[in-house]
């Protein structure tokens, strides 16, 4: 019996990861056409090809958590554009408009711009439903992390637990993230 | 005698519903404008916030009941020398079965001292255990055009001390209604900004119980509540809230007692305080309002509450 067990839990081990990749297998980059803030509009497929990963972090304007991590996303989006990494806001939120998040980002100082993501067309293809949510596709637009940006849901702290850090840390090291789901802990995305 | 004590220690489960509805805005942390993540209690109280996975907390609640309204709805101050002060602290938990799910179990420890003059009486025990469950159909915020809907439901078991049994001329150590309470709500919210507006209604009924030999059967309970807050950037809230409560009359040896309906409005001001990442602290005071035509057979009085919760995200 105990022998059984055992073997249970192994196998329990053994699967856990793979059902996690498997979850983000079925998940693809859209080719979308979505317009930035900087007065770009990117062809999507196109532009995460052009770089060795690419982040989309789901903004919502009036979510606390979400002001609460943006110094942390400015300051990763700074340090991993030296190695290849691009960093995009999403605005997928119902009655958002391409002068607001300009405003939005101007205030906030992104070093990114905030894509405008009309009917939430993205953030439906990447079954993300709350702000601060982030999404890393590589250069194939395949998605290789969905999850929150760490483990805290303030101001992160000294305990706080990384999860975007450590993933691009993994993916550039040529490793999968763990976890490559972590929880995402913003509001919800208010959507029509 | 024993009439007047059933009566003063029945209207327990009036308190204990307005605790409830109290709770919602104190435990709304986040639901108050999503201040990251909503969250609140309403027939639960220490509801989750959105990506809470547990609770466990401590509630106290001190109330002194300075009036009360008779049966033609007028306000009666308590007799001079009287006292009526009851303390409940209140161990609570909730567990998040569902995505969408969560369940509250709460314990009541109930302590009453009451006093009229050449005759003072306390005591107390554990009161009448809550057991909730809400769902959130939909949570606020998560549309832009409809407002978060959820079903509340539970029930309230008969472990406290019921009238009949309780010692004393006064009845202090009576701690329960004696018979079960099954509730059934609704919740609306919808945030705007960092402002929250809450409408919730709930209805009640109590079982069929015996009493020296007479069947007794409260009357069915609603309880309506309209509540708007304020989420600060840093997860503090505030809010303010009015609830009415009501309940048709008693039937006694299946004969409806007429004039035994029972009606109490409250009005009630709360504020959360997060402490770090994990705890919080709950706050607030209530009073009810002390005016002809705002309650029925009911006493009536001020009260603060103060909770502190530990989550698991």
């Amino acid at each position: 019996m105990k022998t059984l067990l055992m073997l249970m839990l192994m196998l329990v081990l053994l699967l856990a990861p793979s059902a996690q990749a498997e979850s983000l297998d079925r998940l693809r980059l859209p080719d979308l056409a979505l317009a930035g803030t900087d007065g770009t509009t990117y062809a999507l497929a196109s532009t995460v090809s052009k770089a060795s990963f690419t982040v989309f972090t789901f903004f919502s304007a009036d979510c606390p958590c979400m002001r609460a991590h943006d110094a942390v996303l400015a300051a990763l989006a700074r340090e991993y554009a030296a190695r290849g990494v691009r960093f995009f806001f999403v605005d997928s939120e119902a009655g958002a408009t391409l002068a607001s998040d300009r405003a939005q980002a101007a205030a906030r100082s992104y070093p990114a711009p905030i894509l405008l993501d009309p009917g939430a067309k993205l953030s439906r293809a990447l079954e993300t439903r709350f702000a601060t949510a982030t999404v890393i596709v590589d250069s194939h637009g395949a998605v290789r992390f969905r999850g929150g940006i760490d483990s805290s849901k303030r101001t992160p702290g000294r305990d706080t637990q990384p999860f975007l850090r450590s993933a691009l840390e993994s993916l550039l090291t040529g490793k999968s993230p763990n976890p490559a789901e972590p929880k995402s802990l913003g509001c919800f995305l208010r959507q029509s | 005698m024993w009439r007047g004590r059933h009566r003063m220690t029945l209207l327990r489960n009036f308190k204990f519903l307005e605790l409830l509805v109290l709770l919602l805005l104190l435990g709304s942390e986040s639901a108050w404008g999503q201040a990251c993540c909503a969250g609140g209690s309403a027939l639960t109280p220490g509801r989750l916030a959105l990506h809470e996975e547990a609770a466990v907390g401590i509630s106290i609640r001190l109330t002194d009941f300075t009036s009360s309204f008779d049966a033609a709805r007028a306000v009666v101050p308590a007799s001079p020398g009287a006292t009526d002060v009851e303390l409940e602290e209140d161990v609570l938990g909730t567990l998040r079965v569902l995505e969408r799910g969560q369940v509250t179990v709460l314990v009541p420890v109930v302590e009453t001292f009451r006093h009229v003059p050449g005759l003072s009486n306390a005591g107390g025990g554990f009161g009448d255990v809550n057991l909730a469950g809400r769902y959130d159909v939909l949570s606020a915020r998560e549309s832009a055009w409809a407002p978060g809907i959820a079903a509340l439901l539970g029930v309230t078991v008969p472990s406290g001390r019921t009238p009949e049994s309780a010692h004393g001329a006064l009845a202090a150590d009576a701690t329960g209604i004696g018979a079960f309470q099954l509730n059934a709500g609704l919740a609306l919210e919808q945030t705007f900004g960092h402002v929250l507006i809450n409408l919730t209604g709930i209805v009640s009924q109590r079982t069929a119980r015996s009493v020296q030999g007479l069947s007794e059967l409260l009357g069915p309970q609603l309880l309506a509540l309209a509540g708007g807050g304020y989420a600060f950037e840093n997860d503090a809230a505030v809010a303010a809230s009015f609830t009415y409560t009501v309940e048709t009359d008693a039937s006694i040896g299946g004969v409806r007692a007429p004039g035994s309906g029972r009606a109490l409005s409250a009005l009630g001001v709360s504020g959360s305080l997060p402490l770090g990442e994990l705890w919080r602290l709950q706050g607030g005071a209530f009073f009810d309002v002390p005016a002809r035509g705002f309650g029925r057979n009911q006493p009536a009085g001020p009260g603060v509450t103060l909770t502190l919760l530990r989550t698991w995200i």
